[in-house]
């Protein structure tokens, strides 16, 4: 029996689904990614997970308990870091730890043991005194980490945790997920970085309009992926620029035989349909374009191929 | 020492809610903690250097009493206004900063935080009014002030500091959405700037009259036990609906946060049946005081009818097989207490349906005495039927009007069916007012004037107490066409104001 097994999940708001039959499980030790466009599901069934929101149907289960029926009892030993920071204005970061150790039941010495051991897991041990409303956004994610370490939770839900993060936070944060990962917690991560994901998950799920769309280890998705490609004839291309251009969606929506695109700012993905000439004539049609290309590569093997593989792009 | 002291801390500290622990240390930390504090001392100095001065020059008696009361005027700004509206803007926040939820997945539970909101508050307040203190015990000395006098006044600030505090909580709480929240803190700011004038001029009344030992003198007596059991019935049903609401308001959605607020209602319901039984059997109440406690009883319904109607009762399986489970024995009886909104649309129109069948049994069983005529038809409980009728049936029209419209539109979100209510319960008081004011008065017709008039409330059934002919006409016209207008107007501005469909979904 895996540690966290949703079955059959649904959330529905009046006639519209949320999420809708998703099912997928994990175990112990392993880090499962949750992919989706906006507005796809993800935190709503994180949020339901994090017992925060109702289930409309299905179950959610924690070492065999329901999260439905014993929502008080999963709190426990869970730890769900949301999408926002949530700190408090006129509070150090030490005080942080300590008021939400108290509300987690912790006293005396055990609770001033587990606040050092956060603070020098994640880094915080010489911003103790500094006010957490001062805090880069990368050092306030770690202090979000450090509150729902101070659980010692077996389940850590993690939502989008490299939102807004820079290259070196998103890395040290990543770092300290396989951490985590290695001392036994299981992590749910969502993230819309997928490169990053890729290398840090060992399976994952994909969500579109509220349902699962591909779910396996990273190696199934990937060859789900070529088999998907190959049937529709389709190749990945990804594109970097070195600097925003604000015309690049609509250059490369009127491309010859591009069927999708997603991204922005300065890395875009394209679905093209074509062989290795007429990869030739998109680069070109594209430098003809003047836009500032800097990379320009037809990737068949990460998570983001995979994602746009499987996925249209269609939101609810 | 230091060490005992040291160690002394951490074990109290260790013991406190957690709340009350984080938000003293915020507030001590705070810029506008030590700006209040510094202001209240410079006051306080200020005022006591002038009144020594003057002490000299002025012979007068009640002296103390003048320089206590600009005391009082401070204290109640800081204890009335300020300390609820900073728990207000402090939840407020913390909804927007979505760090209630992260609080609500610790072990603490909802009763927790809400209390330790109110707690950290008023001891800010007390912390504000302390330094005020030994000004006001200086009064003291300058004359015209009794000892229970201060004791009485400094009492009531502090109790309706703890009941505004959990009244702004509950408000707080209540409202999701962050523009229609600062709307209504700003009145909510504008009702409690109204209530410190208003405690002003009590507080004058008190020392004036020396209330205090008034009423220590009169204790044994039946109308001072009737007037105090009165005022500690309106506080402390209007306290513990206020806590209850803001506890379910913090809980999860699959908690069971109906069935407190509908044990405290109904509790209150005992409690304002068995008041105005013995007002009624001892017969030496006035006319003006039962309006008074029935316009209260029934502006607490109309708060609570808009909550229970809006229940979305989304509970953990678990808790409604429990529930469902312990009813089964007397499921009829009980049903009405579990989540739901037409449950509490059930529980809603209970009582507002057997307080006048059980006000008509009391006269049946007491026959009108004739040496109580004199105190008014209410007395001999000829109107008090007709009285708490019409009261129910308002309550009923503009809840349950757009409760219906809600349902009628699939409105399904407890803020959007909150919002209409609100609207519904807005549009009566107000258009009434507006068509009179808009329209000449004196030359309404008078019928048509007791139409507009009637279709508010407030004036149907104050003027119950004044002239029963006019209370017999409205009972006859305004009911039908406050509900037809207010359901009609509710039915246009819901279909135009909310939009259909579902929530927003997240993720």
């Amino acid at each position: 029996m895996a540690l966290v097994e949703i079955d059959n999940l649904s959330k529905r708001f009046g006639d519209f689904y949320a999420v809708r039959d998703v099912t997928f499980s994990f175990d112990r030790g392993s880090i499962y990614g949750f992919i989706g466009p906006n507005g796809a599901g993800k935190t709503t069934t994180m949020r339901i997970l994090a017992t925060l929101e109702t289930a409309s149907s299905g179950d959610l289960r924690l070492d065999g308990v329901s999260v439905l029926d014993y929502p008080d009892r999963v709190r426990e030993r869970i730890g769900f870091l949301p999408d926002y920071y949530g700190t408090y204005a006129n509070t150090s970061v030490r005080d942080y730890l300590d008021f939400f150790g108290r509300a987690y039941g912790l006293r005396g010495a055990e609770l001033a043991r587990r606040i050092d051991g956060v603070m020098e897991f994640t880094g915080l041990d010489a911003l103790a005194e500094k006010a957490t409303a001062a805090l880069s956004k990368g050092m306030k994610q770690r202090l979000a980490l450090g509150r729902v370490l101070l659980n010692d939770p077996d389940l850590l839900i993690l939502d989008e945790p490299a939102a807004g993060l820079d290259p070196r936070a998103r890395v040290e944060f990543r770092e300290l997920v396989k951490v985590l990962a290695e001392r036994g917690k299981a992590i749910l991560i969502s993230s819309h970085i997928l490169t990053e994901l890729s290398e840090l998950v060992h399976g994952c799920a994909i969500i579109e309009r509220g349902r699962i769309v591909r779910q396996g280890t990273v190696a199934e998705l990937r060859a789900a992926a070529r088999e998907s490609r190959a049937e529709h004839e389709t190749t990945a291309v990804r594109i970097e620029l070195w600097r925003d251009e604000p015309a690049t969606e609509r250059v490369l929506t009127e491309q010859a035989n591009v069927s999708r695109v997603v991204g922005g700012g300065r890395h875009y993905g394209l679905a093209f349909a074509g062989d290795a000439e007429g990869l030739a004539r998109l680069l070109r049609s594209l430098v003809a374009a003047e836009l500032p290309l800097i990379g320009f590569s037809s990737d068949e093997g990460n998570l983001e191929d995979v994602f746009m593989a499987v996925t249209r792009g269609e939101v609810q | 020492m230091t060490a005992l002291l040291d160690r002394f801390g951490a074990w109290l500290v260790d013991r406190l809610n957690p709340i009350v622990v984080k938000e003293i240390r915020q507030g001590m930390k705070g810029r506008l903690f030590h700006a209040w504090f510094l202001i209240v001392l410079c006051i306080g100095s200020i005022v006591t250097l002038v009144s020594s001065h003057l002490i000299d020059e002025l012979d007068d008696v009640s002296f103390g009493r003048d320089v206590f009361l600009w005391f009082v005027f401070f204290s109640n700004f800081l204890a009335l206004a300020l300390a609820p509206m900073t728990a207000y803007l402090t939840i407020s926040a913390e909804r927007d900063d979505r760090t209630l939820e992260l609080v609500d997945i610790t072990r603490l539970r909802p009763s927790d935080v809400v209390r330790g909101k109110i707690f950290s508050t008023l001891t800010q307040a007390l912390l504000y009014i302390s330094a005020l203190v030994p000004f006001m015990v200086f009064c003291y000395f300058l004359r015209g002030l009794d000892i229970p006098s201060i004791l009485l006044v400094l009492a009531i600030q502090v109790l309706s500091s703890a009941l505004f505090t959990t009244i702004a909580i509950a408000v707080a709480t209540s409202i999701a959405s962050r523009p229609v929240r600062l709307i209504v803190g700003a009145l909510l700011a504008l009702g409690f700037l109204t209530t410190c004038f208003l405690g002003l001029g009590a507080a004058f009344e008190i020392i004036r009259e020396g209330v205090a030992a008034e009423i220590i003198r009169t204790l044994g007596e039946t109308e001072t036990r009737q007037v105090l059991a009165g005022i500690l019935f309106v506080y402390t049903s209007t306290l513990a609906l206020a806590y209850a609401v803001a506890v379910g308001n913090t809980s999860f959605e699959s908690a069971n946060r109906a069935t407190p607020v509908r044990i405290v209602l109904f509790a209150q319901w005992l409690g304002f049946l068995a008041l105005m039984t013995w007002v009624h059997l001892d017969g030496s109440h006035s006319p003006g005081t039962l309006v008074t406690f029935v316009l209260l009883f029934f502006a607490l319904w109309f708060v609570a009818g808009f909550w229970l109607v809006s229940d979305p009762g989304r509970i953990s399986r678990r808790t409604w097989r429990h529930l469902e489970s312990r009813a089964r024995e007397t499921r009829f009886l009980l049903s009405a207490f579990l989540p739901g909104a037409e449950r509490g649309v059930v529980f809603f129109l209970l009582p507002l349906i057997a307080t006048p069948l059980l006000a008509l049994g009391l006269r049946a069983w007491v026959p009108p005495d004739p040496a109580r005529v004199s105190f008014g038809r209410f007395a001999t409980g000829e109107l008090f039927p007709v009285f708490l009728g019409l009261g129910a049936a308002y309550a009923a029209v503009y809840v349950l009007g757009p409760w219906l419209v809600c349902r009628l539109l699939r409105i399904h979100a407890a803020a959007k069916v909150r919002v209409a209510i609100v609207l519904g319960l807005l549009l009566g008081l107000t258009l009434p007012l507006l068509t009179l004011l808009a329209a000449e008065p004196q030359s309404l017709d008078f019928d048509l004037r007791l139409l507009v008039w009637g279709s508010n409330p407030v004036y149907a059934l104050a003027s119950m107490a004044e002239e029963d002919r006019i209370a017999w006409t409205l009972v006859r016209i305004a009911l039908p066409t406050a509900g037809v207008l207010v359901v009609a107007a509710i039915a246009v501005a819901a279909r135009r104001l909310l939009p259909r469909g579902p929530e927003e979904p997240r993720g």
